[in-house]
């Protein structure tokens, strides 16, 4: 566990050399969400109620929404898994007394405290600017759920993308594979706008996915949408898709690793 | 004059071929390519889904109407598929800088920073030009201007579009150029990207009168759609195309000024 432990703090300081970078990413994030703000700002100004939400509701869904995409986020693990596999770095990892995919976590793990940091600073000004616009719901009970459905939604989104990645063991180019599921799986999770917004199939169909899980249904418990069952129903749920996204990895990592190359050596 | 029209005859040359290695590149991994065509047409399709939403409840967006605002979602989207469709290259500067991978273009005897700019486009990204084209033509037949509007209107317009392309590659050409100083800058574009991603909204949302001169003049999103848009449909106001010839001019050669600048600082990693 220590040389897990010592890849992430390795990652952690890593990261702390390229602040600005990491900064500018959440700072130009924060754009998206002030578009955002606005725009249901001015729809918000015809009309009380859009499917069911009143426009604290909504701007609570934006602002603590962003919080739970950055937070849960693992920044585009799948193309440096790719890369590993066709350069032959995999090497490296492969002769050592450490499990490859274990390194990644580890390595996100490292990633994302910087940007955690970073981003909920921004979300501490942004909740006292606009504390009179939004819910503030500080039920312990359901803030711990959600902390836990955050964890799982975090190790979701870190299996998938290394699921991803590891597609390279037999593609040259995934590139595109990973740029359209991601963008797949954003619109799954209800991060471009709620679910409910569009026609129900919509939102049976993403029932079906684990991406919902990581974004539209923490957020319904948050707004007390939805019950403390259901929530808890929707992290045994979370647990069920890291079970078996683990599953497929271990099955992907067994038959992959045959037609590793180890281009290089 | 002569000398000029070799250059740019030069230049232009270079940029077919570079589209043509490109497209060859993109085929040699054809289902690749598809998917991320498929890619790029859910995100238009995503960006069309949510004005739609918006409208299911309103009947006008700060005083534009469905049609029109189509007209400000096509433009977004025909500008950024042709950004990406023909500087690509630009975009992922910053990582040929740290790279080093830059020196393959500065050693060559053509200038750098078009070099830079156009050297290679990603066709995967005409997709969203083409979409774009088809979501403005749409929603410009339901607006039915009239023929003899419509002829006074698009050589503004499609001026207007130059200027927006003018000052979206030029911003991001100064942020992407910070890569020459900082050695990790590959997440400086999302400042940008998410700025211009406003302008696929009227610029008039913005009803706090400091936010909206911001758009207009700091980073001009409000040049990029919703100008053009208003020029097309209510015709030409001298004054707003005054305005965004201006902004575009002098984005334009501050970013070729400030490009040069960092150029000095490049230190060619690896070499």
């Amino acid at each position: 566990m220590r040389k897990y432990w010592k890849i992430i703090t390795n990652e952690f300081q890593k990261n702390l050399t390229y602040r600005a970078n990491i900064i500018s990413y959440n700072f130009g994030n924060l754009f998206e969400i002030i578009s955002q703000i606005t725009i249901w700002t001015v729809i918000f100004q015809g009309t009380n109620m859009i499917k069911g939400y009143t426009y604290p509701e909504m701007m609570t869904y934006i602002i603590i929404g962003w919080v739970i995409l950055f937070a849960t986020s693992n920044y585009g693990f799948e193309e440096r898994i790719a890369k590993d596999i066709h350069q032959g770095t995999m090497s490296n990892m492969i002769v050592k007394p450490i499990s490859y995919i274990r390194y990644i976590i580890a390595v996100s793990m490292g990633r994302v405290v910087v940007a955690l940091v970073s981003v909920v600073t921004i979300e501490i000004a942004m909740l006292y600017l606009l504390h009179d616009k939004i819910i503030l719901n500080f039920n312990p009970a359901t803030l711990l759920l959600m902390l836990a459905m955050l964890i799982a939604a975090f190790f979701i989104k870190l299996l998938f993308s290394i699921l991803i990645g590891l597609i390279a063991f037999w593609f040259i180019e995934i590139s595109g594979t990973y740029f359209s599921l991601n963008i797949f799986s954003k619109f799954m999770s209800g991060a471009y706008f709620p679910m409910n917004l569009l026609p129900i199939t919509f939102v049976n169909i993403s029932l079906f996915f684990p991406f919902i899980y990581t974004f539209f249904i923490p957020l319904q418990l948050y707004l007390k949408k939805i019950t403390f069952m259901e929530g808890l129903r929707g992290l045994g749920v979370e647990i069920l898709w890291l079970f078996l996204l683990y599953l497929l990895i271990k099955l992907v990592w067994h038959f992959g690793l045959k037609k590793y190359e180890a281009a290089g050596v | 004059m002569n000398h000029m029209g070799v250059k740019i005859k030069r230049l232009g040359k270079i940029w077919l071929l570079g589209l043509y290695s490109r497209i060859m590149q993109r085929l040699e991994y054809r289902f690749n390519f598809f998917v991320m065509v498929v890619g790029g047409i859910i995100q238009m399709s995503l960006m069309i889904a949510f004005v739609n939403i918006i409208f299911n409840y309103i009947n006008n967006l700060s005083g534009w109407n469905y049609d029109q605002a189509m007209i400000i979602v096509g433009s977004y989207m025909m500008v950024d598929g042709f950004l990406w469709g023909t500087c690509a290259y630009l975009f992922g500067l910053s990582l040929h800088i740290r790279e080093g991978t830059l020196d393959t273009l500065i050693v060559k005897p053509a200038d750098t920073q078009f070099l830079v700019t156009a050297s290679q486009g990603d066709p995967e990204d005409w997709v969203k030009f083409a979409i774009g084209l088809m979501v403005f033509l749409n929603s410009l037949i339901k607006l039915d201007i009239g023929l003899a509007n419509l002829m006074v209107n698009t050589p503004f317009y499609l001026l207007m579009m130059l200027n927006s392309i003018v000052i979206i590659y030029s911003i991001s050409l100064i942020i992407r150029s910070i890569a020459f100083w900082s050695t990790d800058a590959s997440n400086f574009w999302y400042v940008i990207d998410n700025l211009t991603k406003i302008s696929q909204y009227p610029a008039d949302i913005f009803f706090n009168k400091i936010v909206k001169i911001f758009f207009y003049t700091i980073i001009p999103a409000a040049f990029i759609a919703t100008v053009p848009a208003e020029i097309m449909i209510h015709g030409p106001n001298f004054y707003l195309i005054l305005s965004s010839t201006i902004v575009a001019i002098i984005f334009f050669f501050a970013s070729r000024k400030f490009f040069n600048f960092a150029l000095k600082d490049y230190s060619s990693a690896s070499s």
